[in-house]
């Protein structure tokens, strides 16, 4: 691991201030950028309540709902991948990679077989069904990869992740192959990484699982900086090793199956957004968790935004544009990593 | 050198990937939209009465064909068919129709630019925005699966106050269909039917739901391939083993183009198990093309009856 | 003396008799015939034992079930078999060239490569015929396996096995993210569905008279380097001490690997997991001696693809499934299994 040793305190607050600039241009950006083109006052004073019906409709109930969406999916998944890679020791861990997509997948799947639709307030459901294959797929992982002698040993769970999510993804094409047409279409977007949620049920479906489970990791960074030296160090310093990691992957489940039950499954952010945090700002969770966050929403945002407004009259789901620009760096760091 | 070489090499691929799906996208409507939008008059959206010349948006391919049946040309429609335009067949009478994107997912913002008057859209694709539509404009929510093409005109004649034409184009495809009923007699004669759809990797009978089994068997009174009455819907994936047990006196083709369909109906033709079929060896193999054929609406079975009787004039 | 030594080590790879190694493999071929002929009795038709036969021994082509069986199903099932043989060898060689136990064609990214050539053609060039799809698709899965062995190699620590499962799962999701972003965009999802679930459907004798000779082949050399397999499976030091050019065999080795995987990608769709359970099972009933896996997996995965393809369209006729989801029904379980059993080793 690099090692660019205990950065100065006002590095970490530059960092984040800039960073935080930056995500906010990202939402202005994101919320101009649409069939219908409205200028900068126009929407400041739309933003401010003395826009027009329409140009209120535009902003309030198609633009703003699912920018929310997708920056809390974003720092859902940011932080996510930051947990995963502080407990497992890999610079390499990802909510997707780890098989956990796949499993939230596989709770959509079972979801849509059953209720056949997304209709009405059924839809809010769906958290919930890709948190348990969110869960399943994490107890299937660490079942598979606990030791009786060495417990949980990470490597070994990012190769059992990536067999896990193997099956999972077989079992849920199959099941996919019967549904409906118009069923299959919507999973298979969905599958990609198509933002789906765009109404305020959505967002408040989202809102709670994120802004609870953030704060805890939050405070939870020293043990995340003890995971990272290794479990005897952890256990050395006091903290109770195995119950910790559990309840650590937990958060980062529920946060990576929120995230995707709105967002569709997007991969390689929970990846980047920790690893660039920790290039700026070194690697102390309680200084990158933040950076992360705000990297992961911006990455998310833009992505979205591309995906909808480059493409027209068609759009691609904003997972496929994470893909082409995350896997790549994934790659990159592959070879640069010990 | 060679890690740097590698990750370009990749991040080019992706952005070339990535350009060539955007470089073909038409990204024209945008600024005249709002132009025109502004033009309009800025009343209130979705509490007005239908008046005489409604501005209407559809939803659904099928049900801007309908409206073009009612004579009505729609003010936006979502796109229909692969090449991310309308259907091919009615093309050249949507000219000035706005484009609303995929049916499956509409682009709302275009939709609130058209400011239409109303909202036609198809339940299958509709439920989880109709809110959405209903604050732009009345929204019409029609349902593919309920009644046939002749119900869902004559529910749509009768909220335009077109009933008349709805009656009248109804009533003119009857004749027709009378027609080719009997020009299709004079060369099968009582003989059964079926229609396949052949793919590069299957092979399709069509049943007796729509689109084509309330044209064949119902409109057409023709007689279903043993078998084919069991299908109840569209179609069914079937094995090339038993084609031969439907064995029918005419047989329907439809090639998909998009796809190695021709290379593999090339290979079946060849094949004795396809060349031992009744219709075969009697030269009843009639080719179909996807469009207006799969098209359920009023327009589409009545320019799929032109086809028909082209085929069958001959 | 390479020779001398090597003996020396084969002793302690067979743990079985010659008589043993025998019986194991007139068993595997007996089984494979049995599964054939079933295979070619069921079908969306029914038709009987005695027809069967007739079919074979005296062929009649006026008879429509002779032709259903010489037409339709014989060159399905001999495709099923050799393709299904080729996968399985594809999975024992790169398991042991890469001494992963999790090694794939699917888990590797090969068969992702293919399906991202596939698609861009699809949406670029809709009209390519059979031969060149075939081609097309080969050439995917010779450039993902290339990327991923460039980008496992050029990394400090070398190509370890979790090193190329990692980069091959994420070349994976890369590209096949990419197909699907092309997939969408030029509404080719359902054509790409199906291409992607697998079918030996369409395997007519035009495509077997391509296929069975290039498989065959590759079979046969991938049966001639188990040997040297075996060698460095044991570990590349060891091999090294032995005098072993394990460059030149780890290149060779997976070279064929790629030819199998990709061209039977190309004839059938993604199926996965043959190659990783197969080898398993192959190494459970016979040892670690590649020698004897490569041609024992040849025949367990002929059986396992021709039973798999039986499943798919008598579990619900007149409809098939497809078949890359049979044989991930089978192979999900064993999958977890085995990486269970085997956590060990990683």
């Amino acid at each position: 691991m690099k090692q660019s040793v205990m950065p100065a305190k006002h590095n970490v607050f530059v960092v984040s201030l800039v960073l935080l600039v930056i995500s906010v241009a990202a939402v202005f950006f994101s919320l101009n950028a649409g069939t219908i083109k409205l200028s900068a006052l126009t929407m400041l004073q739309t933003l401010l309540g003395y826009g027009s019906p329409e140009d209120s409709m535009v902003l309030f109930q198609y633009r703003l709902p699912r920018i929310l969406i997708t920056m809390l999916a974003g720092i859902g998944l940011g932080v996510s991948g930051a947990i995963l890679q502080g407990v497992t020791r890999n610079l390499l861990a990802d909510p997707g990679i780890l098989g956990l997509h796949a499993g939230a997948s596989f709770g959509l799947i079972i979801f849509v077989t059953f209720f056949g639709a997304m209709e009405g307030p059924i839809s809010l459901l769906i958290p919930l069904f890709t948190f348990a294959g969110g869960v399943l797929a994490a107890v299937l992982i660490v079942w598979l990869a606990y030791d009786r002698h060495r417990g949980v040993v990470p490597i070994r769970l990012i190769l059992i992740g990536i067999a896990v999510a193997a099956g999972f993804s077989a079992v849920s094409l199959f099941l996919s192959l019967r549904l409906e047409d118009t069923t299959y279409t919507f999973a298979s977007r969905w599958l990609l990484g198509n933002v789906w949620g765009r109404d305020w049920s959505n967002v408040w479906a989202l809102a709670p699982w994120i802004l609870l489970i953030v704060p805890y990791v939050f405070f939870q960074a020293r043990t995340l900086n003890a995971f990272t030296l290794g479990d005897e160090v952890a256990a050395g310093l006091g903290t109770s090793v195995q119950p910790k990691r559990l309840l650590l992957l937990a958060a980062a489940v529920a946060l990576s199956s929120a995230s995707v039950a709105m967002a569709g499954g997007i991969g390689f952010i929970g990846l980047v957004a920790p690893h660039l945090a920790r290039r700026l700002v070194g690697p102390m969770h309680e200084h990158f968790l933040l950076v992360a966050a705000l990297i992961g929403l911006v990455i998310l945002v833009m992505a979205d935004t591309i995906g909808r407004t480059w493409f027209l009259p068609s759009s691609i789901p904003a997972g496929v544009i994470v893909a082409a620009v995350g896997a790549p760096y994934f790659l990159y760091l592959l070879t640069k990593t010990k | 050198m060679m890690k740097k070489t590698i990750a370009i090499i990749l991040t080019l691929i992706s952005i070339l990937t990535l350009a060539a799906c955007g470089q073909t996208a038409t990204q024209q409507p945008a600024a005249e939209q709002t132009q025109a939008a502004a033009q309009q008059d800025p009343s209130a959206a979705g509490k007005e009465a239908v008046s005489a010349d409604p501005k209407i948006a559809s939803l659904s391919a099928h049900l801007t064909n309908n409206l073009l049946a009612l004579g009505i040309t729609p003010a936006g429609s979502v796109l229909g068919g692969k090449a991310k335009d309308f259907l091919a067949h009615v093309k050249d009478r949507l000219k000035d129709t706005q484009k609303l994107g995929v049916a499956a997912e509409p682009d709302m913002e275009a939709l609130l630019a058209l400011k239409p008057d109303m909202i036609y859209a198809d339940e299958a694709f509709a439920s989880k925005d109709l809110s959405k539509y209903e604050q732009i404009a009345k929204t019409k929510v029609i349902s593919l699966d309920k009644g046939t093409w002749r119900d869902h005109l004559l529910e749509m004649g009768r909220d335009l106050n077109r009933e008349q034409q709805a009656k009248d184009f109804i009533d003119e495809y009857q004749k027709q269909a009378e027609h080719v009923k009997e020009l299709i007699k004079k060369k099968i004669g009582d003989g059964t039917v079926m229609a396949i759809r052949v793919s590069a990797k299957e092979l399709r009978v069509f049943g007796m739901g729509r689109p084509m089994g309330p044209l064949f068997y119902d409109d057409l009174g023709l007689k279903p391939a043993k078998g084919v009455e069991k299908i109840s819907k569209a179609y069914e994936v079937i094995s090339q083993e038993v084609l031969p047990d439907y064995d029918p006196d005419a047989i329907f083709v439809m090639v998909n183009v998009e796809d190695d369909a021709k290379k593999v109906f090339e290979q079946l033709q060849q094949n004795p198990l396809w060349q031992g079929l009744k219709a075969v060896k009697a030269g009843h193999v009639y080719f179909v093309t996807e469009q207006p054929w799969l098209d359920y609406s009023a327009l589409g079975r009545k320019m799929t009856l032109d086809e028909a009787e082209k085929i069958f004039a001959k | 003396m390479d020779a001398h030594m090597f003996d020396k080590h084969a002793k302690q790879l067979t743990r079985f008799s010659v008589v043993k190694v025998g019986s194991i493999f007139a068993a595997a071929s007996l089984v494979m015939l049995i599964s054939m002929f079933l295979a070619v009795l069921h079908g969306a038709k029914e038709l009987t034992i005695h027809t069967v036969m007739e079919a074979i021994t005296a062929y009649d082509p006026k008879i429509t079930a002779h032709q259903i069986i010489h037409e339709l199903r014989l060159p399905r099932v001999i495709g099923a078999a050799v393709i299904g043989a080729a996968f399985a060898v594809a999975g024992a060689l790169m398991q042991g060239i890469t001494r992963n136990p999790l090694a794939d064609s699917g888990i590797l990214g090969i068969n992702a490569g293919a399906t991202f050539v596939v698609a861009l053609s699809f949406a670029f060039f809709p009209n390519l015929p059979y031969y060149s799809l075939i081609l097309v698709s080969f050439s995917g899965a010779v450039m993902s396996t290339l990327l991923i062995f460039a980008l496992g190699s050029s990394t400090p620590g070398g190509l370890t096995p979790v090193r190329l499962t990692i980069s091959g799962a994420v070349v994976a999701a890369l590209l096949s993210s990419l197909s699907s972003g092309i997939a969408i965009y030029y509404d080719l999802s359902q054509d790409l569905a199906f291409w992607y679930a697998g079918g030996v459907a369409g395997i007519k004798w035009l495509h077997l008279r391509f296929l069975l000779p290039i498989l065959l082949l590759a079979i046969m050399w991938a049966a001639a380097l188990g040997r040297s397999v075996s060698l460095l499976s044991l570990g590349e030091d060891v091999a090294a001490n032995l005098g072993m050019n394990t460059k030149r065999i780890q290149i060779t080795g997976m070279a064929v690997a790629v030819i199998l995987a990709g061209v039977s990608v190309s004839a059938v769709g993604a199926v996965g997991f043959i190659g990783l359970v197969i080898p398993h099972i192959a190494r459970k009933v016979i040892g670690v001696d590649y020698r004897l896996i490569i041609p024992l997996s040849a025949l367990l995965g002929a059986i396992l693809l021709v039973l798999a393809d039986l499943g798919a369209r008598t579990v619900n006729p007149p409809k098939e499934l497809a078949i890359g989801v049979m044989v991930a029904l089978v192979g999900v379980p064993f999958f977890l299994y085995l990486a269970r059993r085997e956590r060990r080793n990683l």
